[in-house]
């Protein structure tokens, strides 16, 4: 007895609760359960370990390189320096969790099987879209587990419980309201958006007529070639990086710099910090991308074997190939209003600074440019990207300012609007989560009706027609 | 085999959906294939082992492949209809050999 209890010991407390072991066995049994060969099945789960172990090296690296510059940067000025970026995000809640980050794997697994249940029933919650974007469903799980775990107190089932929940709800909430202004987009593709400014682009779709013409489309206007450069993601991070960390070190001077690069030149140790960025980011992306080609084709197995009939959300970049031209000027738009926001943070005197990092200056913005230029042309893209740029830094210092994680948050639009007004009403009372539930009920309670009423009209019109 | 490779922005999302779509389609058209993805960025040191790059409209324009490689642009990743026939003319006339 005593020996079979201490293998359940070794199996609970070396396996289940470590991430990388984990997903390999969950990698493990999707494959067998879609009767995958055996050499398969093996390489899918090495690659998942393998996979998730790069991201943590990659992750430990970018820390050990940039944390010794945001302490410079906290005492010769005072200033919590914040990186907004999705992998940034990450690292920070994995630092911030340390071993309990094995409850994130949980909660994403959760949360996905809440989803699909709520698409199950989707005559009674209206929601028809599967959110399917694996590499951000970990980075957004990440964050509200570590917000309920932070503001509650809780212990590892309540926090999957609840993080799941919350997280199930935003992913099927925000893909499903985005889903309608998706299809008037792309013309009826059958897919949403499942990323991380559903509530961005919808809010974009929303505003964007008043502020503009849907008639004089972005497409008319030629933009400028040498942006193209921002299309190749290792250039643009190294590029964009450069230029946040090369002038935070040029503010702490010569002297402080000198003491931190050894016997390379400071200005050289300046530039090698710039492509040092893009260097952990390289690994990062590349250890998620090889677990999560692993774990979302087995996501997308289970989705399609359960709820056939489902909208699939994916990531945002799906809807830049239908208006090419409002992405760069989104792309360029909401970069001006990211660095007026900066600047303005840093002269209103805020004891928070914030890092843009290259994602969600592109991505966000790209995105929102589409939805914006679509539903109300240039005119509007133009402001809304503006507008979009300033909320995701000061969206941002908010949130750094109550989510505790003090080298990283994840920064893309709805998690500079939503998810920190969220993180205000924990903070307030965790009694806000029942606001936040029967917010979602409500919701649910009118989407479903007015789905029911939809299909009610195709079926009586297949009736009539046959 | 043709080997195929999906190319997005970051080489994370929608590569990897298009990558899916994608083994469908071949599948059901019984061709020999090999699929794999990874971001613009990427794509010159992954070229090596492709012979057809499909990507989104935004970025194909600025895919440059050596003779015998060919670019597919489309505009609806998730969309059968959109790459299937345009990936299915390259296949037609350039890998004949591999249509089952």
């Amino acid at each position: 007895m005593e020996f079979i209890y201490s293998i359940f010991e070794v199996i609970y407390s070396q396996v289940l609760t470590k991430a990388p072991l984990l997903l390999g066995i969950v990698t493990m049994i999707g494959y067998i359960a879609m009767r995958q060969k055996a050499d398969k099945v093996i390489a899918g789960t090495i690659k998942t370990i393998v996979g998730f172990m790069l991201l943590q090296q990659g992750a430990g690296l970018l820390i050990s390189t940039f944390r010794p510059i945001l302490d410079a940067l906290s005492s010769t000025y005072g200033l919590t320096g914040t990186i907004i970026d999705p992998y940034a995000g990450m690292m920070a809640t994995m630092d911030a969790m340390g071993d309990a980050y094995a409850w994130v794997g949980y909660t994403v697994l959760f949360a996905l099987a809440l989803n699909i249940l709520m698409v199950m029933f989707k005559r009674y919650t209206g929601i028809r879209t599967v959110m399917l974007s694996g590499h951000i469903m970990f980075q957004q799980a990440g964050i509200f587990a570590w917000v309920i775990y932070a503001t509650m107190g809780t212990g590892m089932v309540e926090t999957i419980l609840l993080a799941g929940i919350v997280t199930a709800l935003y992913w099927g909430i925000t893909t499903n309201m985005v889903f309608k202004p998706t299809e008037e987009l792309t013309g009826g593709a059958g897919f949403s958006i499942g990323h991380q400014q559903m509530f961005g682009c919808w809010l974009a779709s929303k505003v964007a007529p008043y502020l503009g013409n849907s008639e004089e489309q972005v497409d008319d206007i030629e933009m400028p070639g040498w942006l193209k450069i921002f299309n190749d993601n290792v250039a643009a991070t190294a590029i964009v990086m450069l230029m946040f960390f090369g002038g935070i070190m040029l503010a702490l001077g010569k002297d402080a710099v000198t003491a931190m690069s050894g016997d390379t030149h400071w200005l050289i140790h300046i530039f090698n910090t710039g492509m040092m960025f893009a260097v952990c980011m390289t690994m990062i992306v590349q250890g998620v991308r090889m677990f999560v080609a692993e774990l979302t084709t087995s996501f997308q197995g289970i989705s399609e074997r359960l709820v056939p009939g489902a909208v699939v959300a994916v990531d945002c970049a799906a809807v830049f190939g239908f208006a090419p031209n409002a992405v760069v000027f989104g792309f360029m738009f909401g970069a001006i209003g990211m660095l007026t926001g900066v600047a303005l943070l840093i002269l209103m005197g805020s004891p928070y600074l914030i890092i843009p990092g290259f994602i969600p200056m592109f991505f966000d913005n790209a995105v929102i440019g589409v939805f914006a230029n679509h539903f109300g042309g240039w005119r509007a893209a133009w402001k809304v990207c503006l507008a979009s740029g300033l909320i995701q830094v000061f969206g941002g210092a908010w949130a750094v300012s109550l989510a505790g994680l003090q080298d990283g948050w994840l920064g893309m639009f709805d998690f500079a609007t939503i998810v920190p007004a969220f993180i205000q009403g924990m903070r307030i009372s965790s009694m806000f989560i029942i606001v936040v539930f029967s917010g979602a009920l409500v919701y649910m309670y009118r989407a479903g009706k007015a789905l029911r009423a939809e299909e009610d009209a195709e079926a009586v019109a297949e009736l009539a027609a046959a | 085999m043709v080997r195929v490779l999906a190319v997005c922005g970051n080489g994370q999302g929608s590569s990897m959906v298009l990558k899916m779509k994608m083994g469908g389609f071949l599948k059901k058209q019984k061709i020999d294939h090999e699929l794999n993805s990874c971001a613009f960025g990427e794509y010159k040191s992954m070229m090596g082992s492709a012979d057809i790059l499909v990507a989104s409209t935004h970025l194909a324009d600025d895919i440059v492949v050596p003779e015998g490689k060919h670019v597919v642009g489309v505009k609806n990743l998730l969309s059968e209809k959109d790459f299937g026939p345009k990936l299915m003319e390259v296949i037609e006339e350039h890998f004949a050999a591999d249509i089952a």
